[in-house]
């Protein structure tokens, strides 16, 4: 039989595009929680900081402000937010518990080296109901990292401090030989529930959040984070 | 902060293997990394009570018991100090101790000298050496003044400020504003809790010490090391907090150190404290259980807290060290820390609340569609240094390159365009959702640019991205996505050779353009097109599902001839109003567009699709339709249609 003459034409390849890799994993993340059962919450980048700090337990004079590194705009009366902390702030204040957000989003601080930029990006989610415990945080913690990492992902639970978690934690995986950290996480401090006008004699909360640049250079195997950013299409290509 | 494992073992009873310490430490919550026999500890903001030996050996004390070291518990005599305390509410308790010594010791006692060589520290002078030693020992930081030079009225103020002082080390700051200082005769000797002056140093030949020891809140402390750049260790503790209540022990320890090493001759105290009073929080065994989710007895938990100082009452008494700890959920954090949070065992969590139906979002149908169409999106932070009348500065920027907030997407992507044409890349396809700050409120947009060519294949590597393949991209988002046609309209703007704005529903949404090459930094000539959109209230509707006919279809083309290419839009419209004015006329399109300008050529060809929902047309049907767009047509100037 002979071949059609057609078969031996060039054929009209037209190449794809592709989300950026840090959207992917953020859709990816987001994805994932709200199959959890958790509503996707969004808020503003230029914050005021009543409820980047304030809200949230990390009053003016406290140390954890330093750890921050904040930007402030507008003389100083607002703030680019150092985390998506207070979208969790305006769903509390707005809605009544039980609550289920996860807030992915920008944040801000003010730091420029090899490993940290001055903008990256952030999951986290809270969840407000009664008798939420840090039991219940701990078995939320295994469903995202072993959806993420995989069912036979290790983890280690370390004490760590958030002003607006109490007591609160941090996760590491052991990726080989080595325990990375992946995630923050904690009861809601009851001060922030009080702050934003939730009886914390009722209501209990827990709290993560998750670097998405993070994981993402886990996932891609990305040794430079600031790759991510350079715009380079020989980069991008390589996330279709 | 860096402590040696052999170091720590001092102040335990038992002796724990590193291995076994180091699990522990980090199941306490003290990160670390190990060098040797070095642990290079990062411990948490909130615990500049472990900042210690003897801090960390209070926090293993439930596991390997914590011991005492040796202080000296002699009757000390009042020392006769005119010290005035003028600033009682940042400094409440303070104390002196005055050590006079027969000689300067020449050489240390082990433990004394294995500080310096274990961690590789220099040594200053003996009274400044134990100093720095007590610090890394207890956690408490002390300052040594030369006896000899404080003469004169010496205080303690929060005053304000601009004057050189010299510190210890030799270092020259200007200090300004208001600053908590020691001072003589109203000249600052000491910037308090950060670090002391030049003038009243001990040296190598001091031989009578005035010992300082206070405790400072921590709020007045914090950031002073930062501000005039200075690397502090006490400062570090104190703006973590420290024992309010230990000043007199730490001194007694201080002279034990010194009697260890050389004869005391002379030895006084002076003390005042006004903060004294211990924290209480409310303590429920049951509501500590619920914080956790665990089970244990009330002598279980008093067990591990007890271990740790706090004293049980009616409510929950803490030490003086753990300033962190106000309420419950804090005594729940130390319970949790010694049993182990891996050793909690979870609990089932399903959340009742119901995920919210999301909407057909914009973004995300936008993104895949312009992915499928070979675009690659990038992500820019938001710093410029373009002062647009409307940006917001950034009061703290990291450089004048990146002192403002940017108030459109477009420089970003100019930047990326550079980059990747720098890099010879030459086909680039780039969009960027993201919000923007002005002083009037953010917006959320859309920029797309194109440059280059169109495709890496045989028959569109030739071709060059131009304006029509843009504008169709943008055709596409709105009228098959947001369904709705888009109207557009010549005018400048700055940065572009030529520049559309664009319009949905008549509300002006941004515009599209050929971007100056002047205004992107690159030597590459090929030419760039770009669109930027505000998206905050473009809402993807829901599809309305219309009845489908299973009647046949006709077409039928029509070639027009056009004087200028200005007529192009006016054709596009009449047609695209005579299809959405017909039911039977259900599709148009342009399928050809041919232009000669050396023989002045112009010819448009559409083709319009016929069908009707409940019958077969007939020729007599559509020629009626076609018969009155083509009169419609020939009646506007400059349109023609050969062969008629």
């Amino acid at each position: 039989m002979t071949a059609p003459k057609d078969i031996f034409f060039p054929p009209l390849n037209r190449e794809i595009g592709s989300r950026h890799p840090i959207n992917q994993v953020k859709s990816e993340l987001t994805e994932l929680l709200t199959s959890f059962g958790f509503s996707v919450a969004e808020g503003p980048e230029v914050e005021s900081e009543e409820y980047n700090f304030d809200k949230l337990n990390i009053p003016a004079t406290h140390p954890a402000r330093e750890m921050h590194d904040t930007f402030y705009v507008n003389n100083k009366t607002q703030v680019l937010r150092t985390h998506t902390s207070p979208v969790q702030v305006r769903t509390m204040l707005s809605s009544k518990p039980p609550i289920a957000v996860v807030s992915p989003g920008k944040v801000y601080r003010k730091d420029d080296d090899a490993t940290h930029l001055p903008m990256f990006h952030q999951i986290e989610g809270l969840y407000v109901d009664e008798n939420v415990n840090f039991a219940h945080l701990k078995d939320l913690i295994f469903k995202i990292c072993h959806s993420l990492f995989g069912e036979e992902a290790q983890l280690r639970f370390r004490p760590s401090y958030f002003p607006f978690t109490e007591p609160s934690a941090e996760v590491d995986v052991l990726f080989g030989d080595k325990w990375l950290e992946i995630l923050g996480c904690g009861v809601v401090n009851p001060k922030v529930l009080e702050n934003c006008n939730i009886d914390s004699n009722q209501y209990s909360g827990l709290a993560f959040g998750l670097g998405i640049e993070r994981i993402a250079m886990l996932k891609y195997e990305v040794k430079d984070i600031r790759d991510f950013y350079k715009s380079n299409l020989d980069f991008l290509r390589q996330f279709k | 902060m860096k402590i040696v494992y052999s170091h720590l073992l001092s102040l335990l009873e038992q002796q724990p293997k590193l291995k076994e310490l180091s699990d522990l430490l980090y199941q306490l919550g003290h990160e670390h990394e190990i060098d040797g026999e070095v642990l290079d500890m990062e411990i948490t903001p909130n615990r500049g009570d472990c900042l210690s030996l003897k801090g960390l050996a209070r926090d293993l004390n439930y596991f390997y018991q914590a011991k005492e070291l040796p202080k000296s518990s002699m009757t000390l005599p009042a020392l006769a100090l005119q010290f005035d305390n003028k600033a009682q509410d940042l400094c409440p308790n303070i104390s002196f101790m005055q050590i006079e010594i027969e000689q300067v010791p020449s050489k240390y006692e082990p433990y004394l000298e294995a500080y310096f060589t274990d961690l590789g520290i220099n040594k200053n002078n003996f009274f400044t050496d134990i100093s720095n030693y007590l610090a890394y020992e207890s956690g408490q930081p002390t300052h040594c003044f030369d006896q000899s030079t404080i003469r004169g009225h010496f205080a303690l103020e929060k005053k304000e400020l601009k004057t050189k002082f010299k510190t210890l080390l030799g270092t020259e700051i200007e200090l300004t504003n208001e600053n908590l200082v020691f001072t003589l005769d109203n000249d600052p000797i000491s910037l308090a809790g950060v670090m002391g002056g030049a003038r009243t140093a001990c040296s190598a030949n001091t031989t009578k010490v005035l010992v300082e020891c206070a405790y400072f809140q921590p709020q007045e402390i914090l950031g002073k090391a930062r501000k005039y750049n200075l690397s502090s260790d006490a400062a570090y503790k104190f703006e973590r907090g420290v024992d309010y209540l230990c000043q007199e022990g730490v001194l007694r320890r201080f002279l034990q150190i010194v009697s260890d090493h050389t004869k005391v001759k002379s030895v006084s105290l002076y003390g005042e404290q006004s903060k004294t009073a211990l924290a209480e929080v409310p303590y429920d065994s049951e509501k500590l259980n619920a914080v956790v989710g665990i089970n244990f007895t009330e002598k279980e938990q008093l067990g591990y807290l007890s271990a740790l100082g706090f004293q049980s009452g009616k409510n929950m008494t803490v030490p003086a060290h753990r300033s962190d700890v106000d309420q419950l959920n804090d005594l729940a954090e130390e319970v949790t820390r010694m049993i182990g949070y891996d050793n909690i065992p979870s609990q089932v969590l399903a959340l009742p609340v119901m995920a919210k139906k999301q909407k057909r979002s914009f973004e995300e149908l936008v993104g895949n569609y312009l992915v499928n169409q070979g675009c690659f999106e990038v992500i820019n932070n938001p710093f410029t240094d373009f002062e647009g009348k409307e940006a917001i500065p950034v009061d703290n920027p990291l450089d004048k390159q990146r002192a403002m907030l940017r108030t459109c997407l477009m420089n970003s992507i100019r930047t990326n365009i550079a980059y990747n044409q720098n890099r010879q890349k030459d086909s680039i396809k780039f969009f960027e959702f993201s919000d923007i700050y002005k002083t009037s409120g953010s917006e959320r947009r859309l920029a797309l640019a194109i440059s280059g060519r169109v495709n890496k294949n045989a028959a569109e590597f030739n071709a060059q991205l131009d304006y029509a393949y843009l504008k169709g991209l943008v055709n596409s988002i709105c009228s098959d996505i947001l369904k709705v046609q888009p109207t557009y309209e010549l005018t400048n703007k700055r940065g572009y050779d030529f520049y559309e704005s664009l319009s949905l529903n008549g509300i002006k949404l941004g515009g599209l353009g050929k971007i100056s090459k002047d205004t992107i930094n690159s030597k590459v000539k090929t030419p760039v097109f770009a669109c930027e959109l505000t998206t905050d209230n473009l809402a993807v509707p829901d599809n309305q599902l219309t009845p489908t006919s299973d009647f046949p279809a006709s077409y039928r083309d029509l070639s027009f001839s056009l004087s200028d290419l200005d007529k192009v839009e006016t054709l596009t419209k009449l047609v695209n109003d005579a299809t959405n004015g017909n039911d039977l006329l259900t599709e148009s399109f342009i399928f050809d567009f041919f232009q000669n300008k050396k023989l002045n050529i112009l010819k448009l060809g559409f083709r319009f699709k016929f069908q009707a929902e409940d019958k077969s047309l007939t020729d007599e049907e559509i020629d009626q339709i076609m018969d009155k767009l083509i009169s419609d047509s020939l009646a506007v100037d400059g349109i023609s249609i050969e062969g008629l």
